[in-house]
């Protein structure tokens, strides 16, 4: 299809302007230009003034005629047809970018690797009787769940990036050792983060802004390892401790990024790294579980052994962090308790428990401690199930419980929603463990 | 899951778009620029006549231009029409997205002032004299360009206002600006279109997951490299995400071959180069970069 010059040059000014909207409407609404990064949106606005120049050049010059009519060329009108689909498409993607799965990310890998998209649903590994299982989505909209990551020999740990489009996995080597991979949470997108094979890399935890990971790296041959930084931006990674006698595992950063927790095994301490000011605290430690970090990253609750008689059970400790800070058990009256998990606005903490008499029968229950009052409600009975991991989600007003059969010989887990607000417990998934909520 | 799938391409082909305008415009604005205010005869008697001369003034010329592969596309169109010797065009489009100001200030934010980007800016400024020398080897410009790419004298055309005001002189070249916008704006677009169809296609992680052999991943890179179709300026901090991980070669290799050439800026050099000039300066970066890329893997890895 062919155009007179002026009908081109018209409809190229139009396409200018347009252009120069899109450029303007993408600025202004950051979504395009903050998943570029790379400082992409300092390009905006003198693409902006430039589309806007050229546009204003179509119009006729002072001294310049007009041709005439026989005399004017034809132009090809599909390149300007062409330079209007990025405009036409950004009007189209804002419909599904705000819609029922908040979609609006790329899947280009653009240094930190900030694409995916961004769904919402409760990650987690199956199947759970498998030799190598998998990392899989459950939409919260109750959709088909769908597998995110599957490498061959399987997914053993993951963590969610803050942003909620890409996870950290760990991936056991095909030579040994393990490695950390970066997944977008639809799949379509990895690659590896770490390089430590013939040594294990694993137990990630993000940072509050997803800028740093934390890890636990063994070598090879080594019974403990140490917590390393790896920096998103930069690809650099480093020891936390240059000193190689503080090991550490099961890293974890408080929500609000100011304080980095993980177990110190050759100290017998959970170690509570104070980020902004330096400094750590020791939180002894015989169990060797990191526990949960309060949101405000000012206290820790964990759990550890105590002796009753000849017998050893877990309980609920609670370590206030920082000048001052103290310990004391969390509960009154400490029964058998497990898995303590802080909600993200810091009111409730729940926890596993079982009575030391057994009076309720042998099921590990889940209870919800409200950190205000110190009261505690017992939120499920009976001795079908075992509740034994316990996941929030960013809201804080549903839990995602991981249980146990409790009358089968052979059962596998399987992933329960409670909600808060109405009290009912869900099946969302059978099969399956280590369910995260993403972010 | 289709509805996702068109969000994903919309979004990816949008990503690409928005990172390449700028330097379209950027490009198409110095393109305009000489159009109007550097005469056929100054770009005649700057450059030298050898072909040796003529493609190390290319190099030297890359060094002026912040602009990258899909910027540089209208700026040595507008050369060649000026009278731009083929060996010193073909120089500085290959030299400029990787030894530009702009690119080298990135790579030395990136990786600092050491091996990387001694190799990119060295490495980069050998592939592409050698690559201009073998393109040119026996071609003059009719045999390598387009009619639309060659000087007047040649069969191309040029106009000037020579003599008007200032004013009407920047508008002229504004709208001779915008023309270019048009005339690489189109395949720019259908590039984007392209490699948002390939990224969608081709998972990253097969690409990433080709392992550590000095030769396949040295393709491997080169291929991500080719169909992420980013701009020379925006790569370097994508490398920075899988640098850790990678060989050095295969690193460099990305660092070189797509900056130099991408399923974008190849669809570009249409209304410049002749399909098989085209088709052999991309099979001569290719077989070059791999090269150098296996080779610093043996050596330097």
């Amino acid at each position: 299809m062919m155009l007179t010059r002026r009908a081109a040059e018209r409809l190229k000014a139009l396409v200018l302007v347009l252009t120069a909207v899109f450029f303007a409407w993408q600025l202004a609404s950051g979504a395009l230009f903050e998943q570029l990064g790379g400082g992409f949106g300092w390009a905006a606005l003198p693409s902006i003034a430039l589309l806007i120049l050229m546009a204003g050049s179509y119009r006729l010059g002072a001294g310049e005629e007009p041709p005439e009519p026989s005399q004017e060329a034809q132009a090809p009108v599909w390149p300007v047809l062409l330079m209007a689909l990025p405009l036409l498409a950004s009007l189209a993607l804002p419909l599904h970018a705000h819609g029922e799965h908040g979609t609006s990310a790329s899947l280009l890998l653009d240094g930190t690797l900030g694409g995916g998209a961004r769904v919402s649903g409760v990650l987690y590994l199956a199947p759970a009787d498998a030799d190598a299982p998998g990392l899989w989505l459950a939409p919260a909209d109750g959709g088909e769940p769908r597998e995110v990551f599957s490498p061959e020999r399987g997914v053993l740990d993951y963590a969610p990036a803050p942003d909620g489009r890409r996870v950290a996995a760990t991936v056991p080597g095909t030579e040994g050792g393990e490695d950390i991979w970066l997944v977008d949470v639809l799949g379509r997108v990895s690659q590896p983060l770490t390089d430590c094979a013939p040594d294990a890399c694993r137990s990630p935890a993000w940072s509050a802004d997803g800028s740093l990971l934390a890890y636990e790296r063994v070598e090879r041959g080594a019974e403990t390892g140490r917590i390393w930084l790896l920096d998103l931006q930069t690809g650099e990674t480093a020891p936390v401790y240059e000193d190689p006698q503080i090991a550490g595992s099961d890293p974890q950063f408080s929500r609000e990024g100011s304080r980095l927790a993980f177990v110190d095994s050759s100290a017998g301490a959970i170690r509570v790294v104070d980020l902004e000011q330096g400094g750590a605290t020791l939180v002894p430690t015989q169990l060797r579980e990191v526990g949960s970090l309060s949101p405000d990253g000012s206290a820790l609750v964990y759990a550890d052994i105590r002796a009753v008689g000849r017998q050893y059970f877990s309980q609920l400790w609670l370590a206030t962090l920082g000048e001052g800070g103290e310990l004391r058990s969390l509960l009154d009256d400490p029964q058998e308790e497990i898995a303590p998990a802080w909600s993200p606005d810091g009111r409730w903490i729940v926890y596993g428990s079982r009575r030391l008499d057994r009076a309720e029968g042998m099921a590990i229950q889940m209870m919800l401690y409200d950190v205000e009052t110190g009261e505690v409600q017992q939120v499920t009975s009976g001795d079908e199930y075992n509740q034994t991991v316990f996941s929030w989600d960013a809201s804080g007003s549903r839990v995602l419980v991981q249980r146990f059969r409790l009358d089968e010989m052979v059962a596998a887990p399987e992933l329960w929603v409670y909600d808060l607000a109405t009290g009912e417990m869900t099946l969302l998934v059978e099969n399956a463990f280590d369910g995260a909520w993403l972010p | 899951m289709v509805g996702e799938l068109v969000v994903d391409f919309l979004t990816l082909f949008l990503s690409i778009f928005a990172r390449s305008m700028p330097f379209l415009l950027l490009g198409a604005l110095i393109s305009g620029l000489i159009n109007e205010f550097v005469s056929s005869g100054e770009v005649l008697r700057a450059v030298p006549r050898g072909r040796l001369g003529a493609a190390l003034a290319g190099l030297v010329l890359a060094l002026a231009f912040p602009v990258t592969e899909c910027g540089i596309v209208p700026v040595v169109r507008r050369l060649f029409r000026k009278g731009l010797p083929a060996p010193a065009g073909v120089g500085l489009l290959l030299a400029a997205p990787v030894i530009n100001p702009l690119v080298l200030a990135l790579t030395f934010s990136a990786y600092g002032g050491g091996r990387v980007l001694a190799l990119r800016a060295g490495l980069g400024a050998a592939i592409a004299l050698a690559a201009a020398l073998v393109l040119t080897w026996r071609g003059g410009l009719t045999d390598l360009l387009h009619a639309g790419a060659l000087p007047p004298v040649q069969g191309g055309a040029e106009a000037t206002h020579t003599g008007q005001p200032v004013s009407v002189r920047m508008q002229s070249a504004l709208r001779a600006a915008a023309d270019d916008v048009f005339d690489f704006g189109g395949y720019m677009v259908a590039g984007a279109l392209l490699a948002a169809l390939l990224q969608l296609a081709i998972p990253t992680s097969v690409w990433l997951g080709a392992g550590q052999a000095p030769a396949t991943s040295v393709l491997a890179l080169q291929g991500l490299s080719f169909v992420l179709a980013v701009p020379s300026a925006g790569d370097t901090s994508l490398s920075l995400a899988f640098s850790g991980t990678t060989p050095p070669g295969s690193l460099l290799a990305f660092l070189l071959f797509g900056s130099m050439v991408d399923v974008k800026s190849l669809l570009m050099l249409r209304p410049v180069f002749r399909v098989r000039a085209a088709a052999l300066l991309v099979a001569l970066l290719a077989v070059l970069t791999f090269a150098a890329g296996v080779a610093l893997n043996l050596v330097g890895g």
